[in-house]
């Protein structure tokens, strides 16, 4: 390892080899394409396009849980409409933080990793990392969080062969915890004055939040009437199917979100062009529940959720397609990512809760 | 062309609700000229940052420049500065919900093959590592300090056109440049990697 500063050569060399990304296929170009002329002929979008899968979360009971790593995509038992219904209907909402108290929030993520090794092979593996969250009741107050990576799970190659070959850079892990904190969850090394998010800056109180960046102050702007809250959903998501469970995944994976308004997400998902059942049990290591999902060009963007307790389990992230690029090696169906979130009250920043 | 022509400005005005207006033809054909001009460099831009939503984020960019095109001031900046400025807005918007997709993709160091055939091997293992320390790295910057680098590195822009993505002087800009190649320079080789390969 070189202790001294690199050269400006070393740097560009460095600049110029990250990877280059998915390349703009020419039927990703042409919905693109057609979106863009649609926004210019219609107040909305009357094409959904479906679109490539994005990062995945799971709400899930385990705080540690091992990944399944295959979809057998065995198709529905119900349909998208009758599960979504059923969940709607037995959907309740999370223990919320008194004055003094703190949200805690564990979120276990596994994450691909892929490089080539020093003898031409491609190596992939899962990254088990884990973030905890001390949200205050008030959330002007200070936030803590706490980051650590855990351990991996192969999915091509093996400690073995990339010892044997060389890892590719991939195996770096920085195993120890980073720990930060922050009034209203702005912390030190985040800078967003560069503008695009109206809040940034603002003081915690006036924030009004988005999509993204959930508060309680956005959550009940929402409508409770379904057909409302689609519309909303819809529109602020710019007709984007993917988009659009990605948003509602972000409010059932939040503990802010009430009773009502995760019932009416449900209900209001039953309204997502092409939203349909995908494995009528997606077992993800014990967390039973009903996939639904949109298809992309290479992957798959599913939500589970127990349609019996209305109980939001997560997301994963679906290879439809033998892998390329940084899937090379993995075979269709094979779960790519997907994290696990569970939330308790505690009355300590730093304090975790008693283990389920 | 003349882009977004002074036609969506000047000739003929946006209608006063976005919402309701249907686009002049000169318009959309004007519009559809960008994106074949753009598309492909946006495209390149962003999914080195996100792959998984570069697709879409480049389709939100055109929906959202055709959407906002009376707000495009050319005395301000290009076209193309005004389209990588829509970008980088709506990436950071993207990354503060999906931060996680950009860290797992900064994993992925793919192999690039050196010219020298004999060494072709430790080259590649070498520029891996590196790239792989860059990523490290760049993921700790500052957002502004970030955008700045990766427009100029990565987009190809230069300084005047950074200025105008991002709204600052471009004395700024290159003195942003500069500090954050060197504290690149000095991070990067700090950052540890297991190295496997002994």
């Amino acid at each position: 390892m070189t202790e001294n500063m690199w050269t400006e050569e070393e740097l560009d060399r460095a600049i110029a080899d990250q990877p280059a990304g998915p390349v703009f296929t020419a039927e990703a170009r042409e919905r693109a394409l057609a979106r863009m002329v649609a926004a210019g002929e219609a107040p909305r979008p009357v094409k959904r396009w479906l679109v490539a899968a994005a990062a995945v979360t799971l709400v899930a009971g385990a705080l540690v849980a091992v990944p399944a790593l295959w979809s057998d995509d065995s198709g529905p038992a119900a349909s998208a409409t009758e599960t979504l219904r059923r969940a709607a209907a037995a959907t309740t909402g999370q223990t919320r933080p008194s004055a003094g108290q703190y949200q805690y929030v564990v979120t276990h993520s596994w994450d691909l990793g892929s490089a080539t090794t020093g003898a031409g092979n491609p190596i992939s593996a899962l990254f088990h990392s884990v973030r905890e969250q001390w949200i205050p009741a008030d959330r002007s107050a200070e936030w803590l969080e706490r980051r650590a990576t855990l351990d991996r799970r192969w999915l091509v190659g093996s400690d073995e062969q990339a010892k044997t070959e060389g890892d590719g850079g991939l195996l770096q892990e920085d195993t120890s915890t980073k720990e930060r904190r922050g009034p209203c969850g702005d912390y030190p090394d985040v800078n967003e004055e560069l503008g695009g998010d109206p809040d940034w800056g603002k003081p915690c109180a006036e924030r009004v939040g988005n999509w993204g960046n959930l508060n309680p102050r956005f959550l009940s702007s929402l409508p409770t009437s379904p057909q409302a809250l689609y519309d909303r959903l819809w529109s602020d998501s710019m007709g984007h199917a993917e988009t659009a469970l990605s948003n509602a995944a972000g409010v059932l994976a939040s503990p802010e979100a009430s009773p009502e308004l995760r019932s009416a997400l449900y209900q209001a998902l039953q309204n997502l062009p092409d939203f349909q059942v995908t494995e009528a049990t997606a077992n993800l290591n014990g967390q039973v529940g009903t996939a639904l999902g949109v298809h992309g060009d290479v992957n798959r963007y599913d939500i589970i959720i127990d349609p019996e307790t209305g109980r939001y389990i997560g997301t994963r992230w679906v290879l439809l397609k033998p892998g390329t690029d940084m899937w090379e090696g993995l075979p269709a169906g094979t779960v790519v990512s997907f994290s696990a979130v569970d939330f308790a009250v505690v009355d300590r920043a730093g304090d975790e809760p008693p283990t389920k | 062309m003349t882009v977004i022509s002074s036609s969506s400005r000047d000739g003929v005005p946006p209608p006063p609700d976005e919402s309701s207006g249907v686009l002049e033809t000169l318009e959309g054909e004007d519009f559809t000229a960008l994106f074949t001009r753009h598309a492909d460099e946006l495209h390149r831009y962003l999914a080195r940052w996100v792959p998984m939503a570069a697709d879409d984020l480049v389709a939100d960019v055109f929906v959202s420049a055709i959407r906002t095109r009376a707000r495009f001031d050319s005395s301000r900046g290009s076209v193309r500065a005004w389209l990588f400025g829509i970008a980088t807005n709506l990436l950071h918007t993207h990354l503060r919900g999906r931060r996680r997709e950009r860290e797992a993709y900064a994993r992925a160091v793919q192999s690039h093959e050196s010219d020298s055939h004999e060494g072709r091997v430790v080259d590649s293992v070498d520029a891996q590592v590196k790239a792989r320390q860059f990523a490290v790295a760049v993921e700790r910057l500052k957002q502004r300090d970030r955008d700045v680098l990766l427009l100029i590195g990565w987009a190809g822009l230069d300084t005047t056109e950074v200025a105008q993505v991002l709204g600052i002087p471009v004395g700024t800009v290159r003195s942003r440049f500069h500090r954050v190649r060197q504290q690149l320079r000095a991070a990067c080789p700090t950052i540890v990697l297991e190295n496997n390969d002994d």
